[in-house]
């Protein structure tokens, strides 16, 4: 499909008043090219506005009818008072193929068959395929329930635990109770009478602790009138009377036998000594050998009660059943932990309440609970990831600065997206995905490994310091809906190659539908859910007929309707504001014309300067008049969503030369390739229509004055064309009608973009100049049907002050602009006389004649260099 | 008794912290000396006691040292004995260092060579009668006699302060161990200077303490009237079934306390076995006369 937008890029210094403006001309309305080429309207069937009442064809070359101009809403067809009457419609309209392929994609088990949803930006769609997607969760089965605890061989690797919905959180309390139960139930039974019995028994057992052995020693000496005196580095002992060492004089006066029973005692009591101290290690290791079983027995009691009831809750799952042995096994080798805590220690009498799970030391036994639905939950889940980093999409295992070093645990993980989607649908935007470092190789891994694993970015890159986990990975069951443009779908199809390994299906959402009954009155029924969501004042038939008329403006085609929701909502809304200003309790027609108007008004500060430089003549247009060689070209100027036609002055001058047609665009590289394309396809024209037999020895100039921009596109080549005729034929243009339209090589004209802008702004200058009645625009008959013009143009049509001509062929053009038949070829094959065409055609003969007297160097007619 | 230096508010006093062969001096102790040391506004003072004994013993060609290991048997010598000395001392002296930076006390120490409660005896007669003796290493199950004996030795000394070889603690609720209504008072306002001015209920705990009913319903009636005069105290009961001592230091281990105030002698810390209490205890215990 071939059309004919034409733009003019700024050039930052020129004497433009939008001169380095960082703008880009042209037609810019994004998607307003589908279906602009097509011909004849589709709106016949059960319309039921005034285009299908009145449509009917001018005669060529005749102006235009009003009703053509702009395809109304017969009110008497709305059957509703206001949008209170209807039913509000939620979600897309006429978008039957992409939901079709939504629902397909959503039913697809398979891992692979995930969704692309294009479409353009603000179209609702997002809202669309949340509301389908919801709908279908909601008859989904719930989706498991999954914690992460700790593992207890491998802290660092903390196991995943798959439990049936709801169970998550149910588990997440029931041990944290437990913990606090085994805080209050396990120092009681270590302070038990009985254990305490038990343990003094192990001691007695054991001849009691070593010092109460050695002092039983010391009496035992004592019995025999030995000391037992303690040095610094052991023991001693020494003769004693009267409970005091005998001193050496004292002890050397005693008869000699009882010095030898003494030195036979204190040997004898070394002995004992020296065999005592060397048992006790072993004693007491046997002693504590002894002890540890008692504590694990009493502790394995505490335990056993307590976790009765978490056991007999979750039990029946393996999992659960396996960690929650492992955690009997740890409480009962690590009761230590509890005993002692809330006491003197911490000179607290009486125990506080702790919250247990958040004392560092009972943290192990803690559940992190990171997909977890309550009880009454129903349905899959529908996640959308609206921040969809690295982080926030797989989840990450976060840190705690801990004296001066980053630690983390299992607690410590956090779920990312696809933890919270998983068993249901997970909504990404693909640009803010591709954008965030990391991302999309992480979906596109966890997609094709059907897993979870959560790691951090900075250990692929090797950068990590710190204490990391590797937690076990958990299976993944998604539906991942990647919303983008076109574009980016056609740019990761090409350069991803497992893009499409991954998103089978596409979701092509159209930004236009067709202006149907059946659609317009659904659109009606989105007004009203606009109305509804945002509890806005009704709308009358008049101010919903306004909007859709909008829409089809938005849509740039009378037969379409835009389904920009953001923006009919926009509109809606603002027009709820003007109608509260005017203190109305329904909004009217006026007050949606106003919302209009005043965010046109918002925008077009740029169009108001630019329309100075028009009244001003600081850009030299005529409007008036007649010229050789001169005309009006249009065209559209984009400023983000808000788009303006302009006119531009388009000069030609010939002269007799070798075959060559200057373009001067192309000349100082400020034309584009479409531009370019154009100015040959009128070389082929004038060469198949006037220089069948004989060359064609012309040179021509072709200029757009007061162009400092780039151009580029093909909508001004039958503009050139025209100029370019008028020259030969030294036929003078009505300065006061602009041209746009593209041309082929037989001289059809072609419909162009943006017609509807285009005309606008001629008429803004005419408005401005003032209307004199003379003033008009040609725009290719294909492009009648977009027309949807503003009810001001139309207006002025309607009081003969304006007028658009709707021409299929140059020669209706040409006789449009000069006033004078172009003329057809007779029987004789040669037009009749003083016709615009056998004028040109004498020209060129007479072009050619003088060629051949001059000699060589004329190239033949359709074997010539059309430019530079 | 301390209990006196607080009626009379003469705050000031000493700490005489007792430190014998043994290095591995217990944290309790020292821990035990310095609330009391706070509590009174007292300074400490490091008693490093060279068992003159031990000296004498060196003239035995039979005496021999066997090491803590029991695997190693020496004779003893004057100058081994001196160098390992001088060596615990200097250890014990830097481990005072430490704790009373730590804790903001006044602390220093010495070594006498004496008979260790001879030595006592003289170091506080020396500072006048306002010492606390607090005794740096665990009592023993069969210490019931020593305790007397320093006791009855140590005239200018108003309390004694031991730990048990399972104290762990010195934080918690202040346990007065009354049997005889008569000491109760005195006791009573040692807890309370202990407890300190912020002491809130539940810090000053008296167990009433005895073997029939009769006697304890009595005593807390005694009780009750004392604490009716302006103080404060939760009361229990420990009834020492058949006279045994072991219900009431179980008694005792089960009130958590951070300190036991108690009297010498009696079914709280027996004269002879103090084995049950040596179990039980799990603080500090501060024996007045």
């Amino acid at each position: 499909m071939v059309h004919g937008p034409w733009a003019v890029k700024s050039q930052p210094g020129t004497s433009r008043v939008w001169g380095g403006q960082s703008m880009i001309f042209g037609l810019g309305r994004k998607g307003k090219k589908d279906g602009q080429a097509k011909t004849g309207s589709k709106a016949s069937e059960g319309d039921h506005d005034s285009h299908s009442q009145e449509a009917s064809s001018p005669a060529p070359g005749a102006a235009l009818p009003a009703h053509e101009l702009r395809r109304t809403v017969d009110t008497d067809t709305l059957k509703f008072a206001t949008t209170d009457d209807l039913d509000p419609i939620h979600g897309l309209i006429g978008q039957e193929r992409a939901l079709k392929a939504l629902r397909f994609g959503a039913g697809m088990r398979s891992h692979d068959y995930n969704v692309f949803v294009l479409g353009p930006d603000a179209s609702g769609k997002s809202a669309a395929v949340r509301s389908a997607l919801t709908a279908l969760a909601a008859e989904a089965a719930r989706p498991d329930d999954w914690v992460y605890v700790n593992n207890f061989q491998h802290a660092n690797a903390p196991n995943a635990l798959r439990l049936p919905p709801g169970h998550a959180l149910r588990l997440e309390r029931a041990m944290v109770a437990l913990i606090d139960e085994l805080r209050a139930t396990l120092p009681a039974a270590f302070d038990s009478e009985d254990y305490q019995a038990r343990a003094r028994a192990i001691d007695a057992e054991y001849g009691g602790q070593p010092e109460e052995q050695l002092q039983a020693l010391g009496e035992r000496a004592e019995q025999r009138g030995i000391a037992f005196l303690r040095t610094p580095l052991g023991f001693t002992f020494a003769p004693m009377l009267e409970g005091k060492v005998v001193k050496p004089e004292a002890f050397a006066a005693m008869p000699p036998s009882m010095q030898a029973t003494v030195r036979e005692n204190i040997e004898a009591l070394q002995q004992e000594l020296s065999e005592l101290l060397q048992s006790f290690p072993r004693a007491d290791k046997e002693r504590r050998q002894n002890l540890r079983a008692l504590n694990e027995e009493v502790a394995a009691n505490a335990v056993k009660a307590a976790m009765a009831d978490v056991l007999s809750e979750f039990g029946e799952d393996k999992g659960a059943r396996e960690f929650l042995g492992a955690v009997e096994s740890d409480l009962v080798a690590n009761a230590q932990l509890f005993i002692g805590e809330g006491s003197g220690e911490q000179g607290d009498f009486v125990p506080q309440p702790l919250d247990s799970s958040r004392d560092p030391r009972f943290r192990r036994y803690m559940v992190n609970a990171i997909i977890a639905q309550e009880e009454e939950a129903k349905g899959a889940p529908v996640v959308e990831a609206t921040n969809p980093t690295h982080g926030n999409l797989i989840g990450r295992s976060e840190h705690l600065a801990q004296m001066g070093a980053l630690v983390t645990d299992f607690l410590l993980i956090k779920p990312g997206a696809l933890h919270r989607a998983n068993g249901g649908y997970l909504l990404i935007d693909a640009r803010k995905l591709l954008l965030s470092p990391f991302a999309w190789e992480a979906l596109k891994r966890a997609l094709s490994t059907r897993s979870i694993r959560i790691e951090q970015p900075a250990e692929n890159l090797g950068v990590v310091t710190t204490q990391t986990l590797d937690p076990q990975s958990i299976p993944l069951n998604v539906k991942v809906v990647l919303f983008g443009d076109r574009q980016l779908y056609y740019l990761l199809s090409q350069g991803d190659p497992e893009f499409q390994q991954l998103f089978k299906v596409q979701a092509d959402f159209d930004d236009t539908i067709a202006r149907t009954k059946d659609n317009a009155a659904s659109y009606a029924r989105l007004v009203a859910a606009i109305v509804s969501e945002h509890k806005l004042k009704p709308l009358d038939k008049g101010a919903v007929a306004g909007i859709i008329e909008e829409g089809s403006r938005m849509a740039g085609d009378r037969d379409k309707l835009s389904i920009e929701v953001s923006r009919i909502g926009d509109i809606v809304r603002e027009a709820d504001y003007w109608a509260t200003e005017a203190e109305r309790d329904v909004t009217t027609r006026d007050d949606v014309r106003s919302a209009i108007d005043e965010h046109v008004q918002r925008a077009d500060r740029l169009r108001d300067r630019d329309q100075e430089t028009f009244e001003r003549g600081i850009v030299l247009v005529d409007t008036d008049g007649e010229k050789t060689g001169q005309i009006n070209g249009l065209s559209v100027l984009q400023l983000g969503e808000f788009s303006f036609g302009r006119p531009n002055r388009i000069t030609a001058r010939v002269r007799f030369g070798p075959g060559r047609m200057v373009d001067i665009e192309r000349e100082v590289k400020l034309g584009g390739p479409l531009h370019s394309k154009g100015v040959m396809i009128l070389w082929g024209y004038l060469a198949g229509m006037f220089a069948q037999e004989r060359p064609l020895a012309l040179s021509a100039s072709l200029v757009f004055e007061q162009s400092y921009g780039g151009v580029d596109g093909d909508s001004a080549s039958s503009t050139e064309l025209y100029a370019l005729l008028s020259a030969l034929a030294d036929a003078p243009i009505k300065q006061g009608i602009a041209v746009t339209g593209s041309v082929n090589q037989l001289g059809e004209v072609q419909a162009i973009g943006g017609v509807n802008e285009k005309i606008e702004g001629f008429f803004d200058v005419c408005r401005a100049r003032g209307l004199t009645g003379r003033q008009g625009v040609i725009i290719p008959k294909a492009n009648v049907q977009h027309l949807m013009l503003r009810e001001d143009v139309v207006d002025a049509v309607k009081e003969k002050k304006f007028s658009v001509f709707a021409v299929s062929t140059i020669a209706q053009g040409i006789e449009i602009l000069t006033g004078r038949p172009a003329g057809e070829r007779g029987a004789d094959g040669a037009f009749p006389a003083d016709t615009l065409f056998a004028r040109v055609e004498d020209k060129l003969r007479i072009f050619a004649e003088r060629a051949r007297a001059a000699g060589a160097g004329v190239n033949e007619a359709g074997k010539g260099e059309a430019m530079t | 008794m301390i209990g006196h230096v607080a009626t009379a508010e003469e705050a000031r006093g000493r700490v005489v912290l007792r430190l014998g062969c043994r290095t591995s001096a217990v944290d309790a102790a020292f821990e035990a000396a310095v609330r009391i040391a706070k509590a009174f506004d007292s300074e400490i003072e490091g008693l490093f006691v060279e068992d003159r004994q031990l000296i004498e013993l060196t003239a035995y060609p039979f005496a021999k040292e066997i090491s803590l290991t029991g695997r190693v048997s020496r004779t003893l010598s004057s100058q081994d004995l001196d160098r390992e000395f001088r060596a615990a001392f200097l250890a014990i002296r830097r481990r005072l260092e430490s704790v009373a930076k730590r804790s903001e006390t006044r602390m220093w120490a010495r070594s006498v060579r004496d008979d260790p409660i001879n030595a006592l005896a003289r170091v506080c007669a020396e500072a006048g009668p306002w010492n606390v003796i607090v005794m740096g290493e665990a009592f023993g199950p069969r210490d019931g006699r020593v305790l007397g004996e320093i006791l009855g030795a140590v005239r200018d000394a108003t309390g004694l302060c031991t730990v048990g070889p399972r104290t762990r603690r010195t934080s918690g609720p202040i346990v007065v161990a009354v049997e005889d209504p008569e000491r109760m008072l005195g006791m009573m306002r040692t807890a309370e200077r202990l407890a300190g001015k912020d002491a809130r209920r539940g810090d000053i705990i008296a167990l009433l303490v005895g073997d029939n009913p009769e006697y304890l319903q009595w005593l807390e009636g005694q009780a009750r009237l004392l604490l009716s005069q302006g103080h404060s105290a939760d009361i229990l009961i420990a009834r020492a079934a058949y006279g045994e001592p072991a219900s009431v230091a179980e008694a005792i281990r089960r009130t958590r306390a951070g300190f036991v105030i108690a009297q010498y002698g009696g079914l709280t810390v027996p004269t002879d076995d103090l084995r049950p209490l040596a179990v039980a205890l799990e603080c500090p215990l501060f024996l007045v006369r």
